[in-house]
């Protein structure tokens, strides 16, 4: 489903730094930081690492050292920051060990760095997930090259203290000798003076120099509050319950003045800081080609080769050779064949297991990968910008993504791990930020805010907001918004918006080097046992040129995989993707009509009213359908333009040859995201690299200020090409409408083929299908009961759980029931074979149950139901279970009479204990237990498997529902455009997209079919709460049809739920 | 959410659904947490309340009150009248109560349940009868039960009891037999009866009206002493006494309450309290009885040695809160005061005032980390300071301590204080003025004035 990407609050400065001034420099004698820690310390530091290198910057530091608490995780931030500014980054960290000795380590060289970084993985593998444990030992062992300052407790030192710090003073100096410092903050206290003379006397006492140092936690003092409130947060206390612990007055970078100033008398400190900094010459530039390069181009080609003979055994077309020799030069130049290999051999250990897997994303665009058999898109068919996927002057490294069977997924992580070791294999990281309710709920009760008045705001979010409170809004929600702790607590929740929380890893990008990954990143526990995960995330190693796989999981991918193995079994041969046929005009029809329930990518709601305006009959129009209902080309007023050139209601007109090139198949409307960036080449003169920035630019969508940049140049340099205005300015709006929401071409068509398949999958073989989709839940749109409505719909016969016959998965039944009844167009499936429902969907059922009754069934068929539950040892509850869902039919007489059955106690020994008298081995059906009626029927199949195979339940309110007005949603396309209707039905999906500005659809269910209900806001406001929440709902309205689509525009909507009883019934909602 | 408003309910909110789900379909709903506390102690004045019908009240938390009213039913004219009184009364009391009658107790309670505005009875030759007709849900089921009869289709309580009883006790066990045997009153169940706490109250009357304090002060020693031995045997203590005297001429009694400054069980305590109470109270009218109510006990641990200690002894200790409670008798409760620290940096906030001495007595806090004068000036008082290059001060240019500065100590930077609306961003110097003052003075970093803190003298 599209991914909505989520305000991120503050971007990676990856993707667009904060703009630096540089009108503020001050010109006084350069000074240095050597003990600054940034919110990636979490909960303790108040400021993100590029704040903290600006800010340094425009006080005139001539460097900063960057020293989270036992992290380097904020380094490649602030390198990034700094990279444009003439300040030097120094990498360090800040370590405190068991026994309480804090101590600043900065690295002087690589080689030094290696050893932080292996010395803060020792630490992390060896403590739980997020905590590090360290001993003196341990500093010993990795101290080379490294510089320690020691940081001493607060305030002057007693008789007490002053002997621990002695000692401590005297083991650094042992264990670091001419590296070894001793750091003195003074920060205007009242005995700042005294404290320095005292400390300085014990530094010279042990031969080390006093150097200044910081402490810094926030790049200036308007982060005051913010940093009060972390640590209240991390404490799990109220701000005003600190008491001393709050810093009488934070500590953030100074300019070069006023150090002089709070240091008068003592400047030596701040020339000794200079030197230390001169000491650190280490930049993470260093890292970056760490790949052994040698030698293994051949195999890469040799590989590439038989894999070229294979896709085309009869001959290598021209285009692709070409394209083959172009991209060999430029992996061989930039060094990357080591890459390609590996994933080569991830992708290769997972075909020979029979795990199914495709590359997608910009890998889509290689020759190379695709005769590896990394992704499917044949270059032969396709237009590929293999400069896309790698490009000499973008200095990144590919990304290489490949989606496997979501259950089987774990298989190829564990072989990665096996493979290549703990020490050279790892999960990449990711950053939980606060989010709009998270902030508000953690500040919020930092602030001492009421617990009620918390969630009430916190409530006020919708998951679709931006962190933002207008007035009204507050004043709706009962809160006086002048208030002085709630204007507080709101503009602390939008500050703490976007800030670390804690690290996770990432679902399935993995880092795999040559050499020893600690020495390149620290490396700790990830909550999962037996995996590790590295400090930095995607967005950091892209920026260091580090190679990463992401290994994802797609759901389809299992589906896909166990439909063909059933059409396999069922045909007597083997049929692989490679065996699907690439047309069917019958799949077409179908796909024409929108009838798309259960196929990937294109099932939704929005989906299914485009497919019959655009009528795909070809894979390239599947491939336009895939990228062209997302936010990007929607917003960007795309959609219409081209369906309304497809339907041959606009002339399709290029304003040039370059253009046509670019946008030719697709009608002259920019759809996919490069063909945005190649027009900004072909038509506006921007040369592949600043195209790429402004590619850049549409990711960080909340930097208007860049992307207004960009855009004047762009209008301008097709102006002065020759285009008129109005097509430049066109273009600007649609590239900004794309943001990052547009699809590349490749990564379309990478889904486009799955598509594809499901489509044919369904069509021709809607059975196993269906099975596949069932027993790779959960994943997809609909839920188990929409999708066997649908194939029942279309003619397939399921049958229900049966313990004389069901597996523990859905399976196939080769007799159909056949019922007489006329075969229309749409009941493709009749005839086929049938589902029988496995005993994996009778909810609560254990696993281990279901292994019993096979086992005992496998011995000889069941004779009742005592003798089921003897044989496969079921105990009362999970017998009642069965019996409930009708799992016995056949077994008993009905289904009251199998529940009875099924919780009568099994042995003496039970019935001893149950204290109900001797000699009851069985006891009668009491006559007040006879079989339950259709109602009662379809309600258990609910509460047991989700929906009937009986009725809709439904059928059993129509009468009541028509009595309000209500018409089956069938009847919806017979009526009038414009006419007033009234539908009800269960809610089975709510959507609100972010490019919607508001309106919420919904789809509701009744026996006849679905109908699509338009909500707008002010509707949601007034029934809200049936809106939101309602299981069953009335809906009145107005029909709106376009294109032979029809929706309900809600005039009013009322909750029924209480119609439904206890019956449960969940929605999907999505974004 | 355990109960919901009926404007709640039908803006959507049921019970057992979140505070936030609930408060999405209903936005002005307000939310109080259910103190399971308070509904006890309102449930055992509604079995007082009760007991003015029968003695024989036996409490059920939560939510049942069983009566025993054969024999006093007649006293207030039959079972119907008797009922139509409760509910009237509870209604009075703001609650409405379902009612149900039998001969045995559990048959009542299920007829209670079951019963919705008007009372539901069993005769006591057609009970079972009476029992087979009502749902199923007025039995108190294990869920399990309740959801395995919905499954079978039994939804009346005659369908129940017509299956043998042990094929029940054979699916849920002993404890669902024993309550089919009490349903159909096979078997009998003890209960017990509802004992009210005692919060007691005693009275002394006079033989004949008084107007003079010290028959009054006899009276309470009197009551006191009695007090003291039960609070003793309890082990318990009392915060607070209220004194009643009674008028001969049956206008509103006075009222005094009296309060020690800790709890207490001492006669001679509540005497000397009593006294001083009187001593400031002019008797208009003559009094005929004295009571005295103590409520509000809390548990104590006396050592063994204050039960035989020597009655002076125990005067003398804790001299000071005896002082207090003279004082504080005379000039009333809150103009007693103690000091106690607090920590925050802003030196205004760093102490505060408390009437209750008992807190601010041996409470721990740390020192601040700089000096403090002992002096304080609240609000501080501007002050016309010249400064150096470097931002120390070098003369105040107006005023009494006009003239040159010596500089002492400084600068102490303090900036903290946004959360409560009482930001402070100040740099403090201590200073020596040409008349020899030591004084401590700082300047605010937002509006750039000088200001006068306090004195170090």
């Amino acid at each position: 489903m599209p991914e909505l990407p989520l305000d991120k609050g503050h971007p990676h400065p990856l993707h667009g730094a904060v703009p630096v001034s540089t009108s503020e420099r001050h010109t006084a004698a350069p000074v240095v930081e050597l003990h600054c820690i940034s919110c990636f310390s979490f909960l303790r530091g108040a400021s993100h690492p590029d704040e903290l290198v600006a800010a340094a910057h425009r006080l005139g530091y001539e460097a900063l050292a960057l020293t989270d608490a036992a992290s380097v995780a904020g380094v490649v931030r602030a390198h990034v920051a700094a990279k444009e500014l003439p300040i030097r980054l120094v990498i360090g960290s800040e370590i405190t060990t068991e026994d309480g000795l804090r101590c600043v380590l900065l690295a002087t060289d690589r080689a030094a760095y290696g050893r932080l970084t292996r010395l803060l993985t020792v630490g992390r593998r060896r403590a739980e997930k997020g905590r590090c444990r360290l001993t003196r030992a341990d500093l010993v062992a990795h101290a080379d090259g490294l510089i320690a300052i020691l940081v001493p407790d607060e305030g002057i030192p007693d008789t007490e203290a002053l002997r621990t710090l002695e000692e401590r003073a005297r083991w650094i100096a042992e264990t670091y000798g001419d590296s070894a410092y001793l750091g003195i903050s003074m920060n205007e206290g009242p005995n700042d003076v005294l404290r320095a003379e005292r400390l300085e006397r014990v530094a010279t006492a042990f031969g080390m120099r006093a150097v200044a140092c910081g402490g810094i936690e926030a790049h200036d003092a308007s982060r005051r509050a913010l940093r009060d409130v972390l640590h209240a947060v991390g404490k799990g206390v109220r701000v005003e319950d600190l008491g001393y612990e709050l810093p009488r007055r934070l500590a953030v970078l100074r300019s070069s003045e006023e150090l002089r100033r709070v240091y008068a008398g003592r400047e030596h400190l701040l020339e000794h800081a200079r030197a230390v900094a001169e000491r650190c010459t280490f930049s993470l530039s260093e890292l970056r080609y760490e790949y052994p390069v040698e030698g293994r181009m051949d195999t890469l080609r040799s590989l590439a080769e038989a894999g070229a003979r294979e896709r085309w055994p009869d001959g290598i077309p021209a285009k692709v050779r070409r394209l083959l020799d172009h991209e060999y030069a430029l992996i061989d130049e930039l060094g990357y064949q080591d890459y390609f290999l590996t994933v080569h051999e991830i992708v290769a250990f997972a075909r020979s297991r029979g795990i199914l897997c495709q590359g997608r994303g910009s890998a889509a665009n290689s020759a190379v990968c695709f005769c590896l058999g990394i992704t499917s898109v044949d270059p032969d068919r396709f237009d590929v910008l293999f400069e896309r996927f790698i490009s000499k002057d973008r200095h990144e490294p590919p990304d290489i993504d490949v989606d496997f069977e979501h259950d089987r997924r774990e298989e190829v992580l564990q072989h990665v791990y096996e493979k290549y070791g703990r020490e050279r294999a790892a999960l990449t990281a990711t950053v939980i930020t606060y989010r709009g309710r998270s902030a508000v709920r953690d500040v919020g009760k930092a602030l001492g805010l009421p617990d009620d008045d918390v969630a009430r705001l916190a409530e006020t979010l919708r998951w679709w907001d931006p962190v933002d409170w207008p007035r009204e809004r507050l004043i709706e929600a009962g809160f006086d918004p002048d208030d002085a702790r709630l204007v507080k607590v709101v503009g602390l929740a939008k500050e703490l918006h976007g800030f670390p929380r804690h690290r996770s890893q990432h679902v399935g990008g993995m880092i795999i080097t040559a050499g020893r990954l600690d020495e390149l990143v620290p490396v700790e526990n990830a909550s999962m046992d037996g995996r590790t995960v590295v400090e930095w995330d995607k967005d950091d190693l892209d920026a260091l040129g580090i190679l990463k796989i992401d290994c994802l999981a797609l759901g389809m991918l299992s589906a896909i995989r166990k439909a063909l193995e059933a059409v396999s079994k069922r045909r007597g041969r083997p049929m692989g993707l490679a065996d699907v046929p690439a047309d069917d005009p019958a799949v077409w029809d179908m796909a024409c009509e929108g009838d798309t329930i259960g196929v990937f990518q294109i099932e939704s709601r929005a989906q299914m009213s485009m497919l019959p305006r655009l009528k795909p009959r070809c894979f390239y129009d599947l491939v336009i359908e895939v990228a062209i209902v997302r936010p990007g080309p929607i917003q960007g007023g795309m959609v219409h333009p081209y369906l309304r050139r497809r339907a041959g209601e606009e002339p399709v007109a290029f304003p040039s040859e370059a253009v046509k090139e670019v946008l030719g198949k697709t009608l002259g409307v920019p759809i996919f995201q490069e063909q945005a960036m190649r027009l900004a080449v072909v038509a506006a003169g921007f040369t592949p690299g600043e195209a790429d920035r402004l590619r850049r630019a549409m990711g960080a969508w909340r930097r208007q200020g860049l992307l207004r940049a960009f855009g004047d140049k762009l209008v301008e340099g097709m102006l002065a090409r020759g285009y008129d205005r109005e097509f430049a300015d066109a273009l600007f709006r649609q590239i900004t409408g794309f943001g990052e929401y547009g699809f590349p071409e490749s990564h379309a068509a990478s889904f486009a083929l799955l598509t594809w398949v499901s489509l044919w999958l369904k069509r021709r073989e809607p059975a196993a299908f269906l099975v596949a989709l069932l027993n790779s839940q959960p994943m997809g749109f609909y839920a188990p009961a929409q999708l066997v409505a649908d194939a029942r719909r279309h003619g397939v016969t399921v049958k229900p759980v049966d313990v004389r016959k069901s597996d523990s998965e859905s399976t196939l039944e080769e007799e159909p029931i056949a019922d007489g009844s006329r075969t229309g167009r749409r009941d493709f499936g009749r005839g086929g074979p049938a589902v029988r429902l496995g005993l994996s969907m009778v909810a609560g059922l254990p696993s281990a149950a279901i292994e019993r009754i096979l086992a005992a069934r496998a011995e000889r068929p069941f004779l009742g139901v005592d003798d089921c539950r003897r044989r496969a040892d079921l105990n009362p509850s999970e017998a009642a279970l069965l019996a409930r869902a009708g799992a016995f039919r056949g077994l008993s007489e009905h289904r009251r009479a199998a529940l009875w059955e099924a919780t009568t106690p099994r042995d003496e020994a039970e019935l001893w204990r149950s204290g109900g008298g001797a000699g009851l081995m069985k006891d009668p059906l009491p006559e007040t237990v006879c079989a339950p009626d259709r109602v009662e029927t379809v309600v258990e199949d609910h509460l047991s498997i989700g929906f009937s195979l009986d009725a809709h339940l439904l059928v059993f309110l129509r009468e009541t529902l028509a009595e309000r007005g209500a018409v089956p949603t069938a009847s919806l396309s017979r009526r009038p455009d414009r006419s007033h209707v009234a539908v009800a039905g269960l809610v089975l999906n709510r959507q609100r997209p972010a490019t919607a500005s508001g309106i919420l659809f919904m789809t509701l269910e009744d026996e006849t079919g679905h109908a699509n209900i338009i909500v707008r806001v002010r509707e949601q406001e007034r029934f809200r709460s049936a809106v939101l929440g309602g299981r069953l709902v009335l809906v009145q309205g107005r029909i709106e049809r376009a294109h032979g689509v029809t929706h309900l525009l809600a005039s009013c909507v009322f909750d029924l739920s209480d119609l439904l009883g206890d019956v449960p019934h969940a929605s999907r909602d999505f974004h | 959410m355990v109960a919901v408003s009926r404007p709640a309910w039908i803006a959507g909110v049921r019970p057992g659904a979140g505070v936030a789900a609930a408060r999405s379909v209903c936005a002005g709903l307000v939310v109080s947490k259910h103190d399971p506390e308070a509904d006890a102690r309102l449930i055992a004045r509604f079995a007082n309340f009760c007991q003015r019908v029968t003695p024989d009240v036996v409490l059920e938390a939560p939510d049942v009150i069983l009566l025993e009213c054969s024999r006093t039913a007649e006293r207030f004219g039959g079972e119907d009248a008797l009922v139509d009184r409760l509910t009237r009364g509870f209604l009075r009391l703001g609650h409405r109560v379902k009612t149900g009658a039998a001969c045995h107790p559990e048959a009542a309670r299920t007829l209670a349940r079951a019963a919705g505005d008007t009372h539901l009875r069993a005769e006591a030759t057609t009970t079972i009868p009476t029992l087979a007709a009502l749902p199923l849900a007025a039995l108190a089921l294990p869920s399990s039960m309740r959801r395995l009869c919905a499954s079978l289709g039994i939804s009346r309580i005659g369908a129940l009891l017509d299956v043998p009883r042990s094929a029940w006790t054979a699916r849920f066990g002993a404890d669902l037999g024993r309550l089919l045997e009490r349903l159909v009153g096979d078997v009998e169940e003890p209960l017990r009866r509802f004992v009210p706490e005692a919060a007691f109250r005693e009275r002394v009357e006079f033989s004949s009206p008084v107007e003079e304090t010290t028959p009054l002060l006899f009276a309470g020693k009197r009551l006191f002493d009695l007090a003291e031995a039960e609070l003793v045997a309890r082990m318990a203590a009392v915060e607070s006494v209220t004194v009643l005297l009674e008028t001969a001429s049956k206008g509103p009694p006075i009222r005094l309450v009296l309060r020690p400054s800790a709890p207490s069980y001492t006669s001679r305590r509540f005497s000397a309290l009593l006294q001083h109470r009187l001593e400031t109270l002019r008797l208009d009218v003559p009094i005929d009885a004295v009571a005295a109510t103590f409520e509000r006990t809390v548990p104590i641990r006396m050592d063994a040695t204050t039960l035989f200690e020597d009655p002076s002894a125990r005067e003398h200790r804790d001299d000071v809160a005896r002082l207090e409670e003279r004082l504080a008798s005379r000039m009333g409760g809150h103009s007693i005061l103690g000091a106690a620290l607090e920590e925050d940096h802003r030196p205004e906030k760093a102490f505060r005032w408390s009437s209750k001495t008992q807190e601010t007595r041996g409470a721990t806090r740390r020192l601040p980390e700089g000096p403090r004068p002992l002096l304080l000036e609240e609000p501080p008082v501007p002050l016309a300071v010249e400064e150096d290059a470097s931002g120390r001060p070098v003369r105040v240019t107006r005023g009494p301590d006009r003239g040159p500065v010596r500089f002492s100590r400084g600068p102490e930077t303090i900036e903290t204080g946004w959360w409560d609306g009482a930001d402070v961003r100040r740099r403090y110097f201590e200073i020596e003025t040409a008349a020899g003052v030591r004084l401590w003075i700082y300047k605010d970093l937002g509006t750039g004035h000088w200001h006068r803190h306090g004195a170090f003298s």
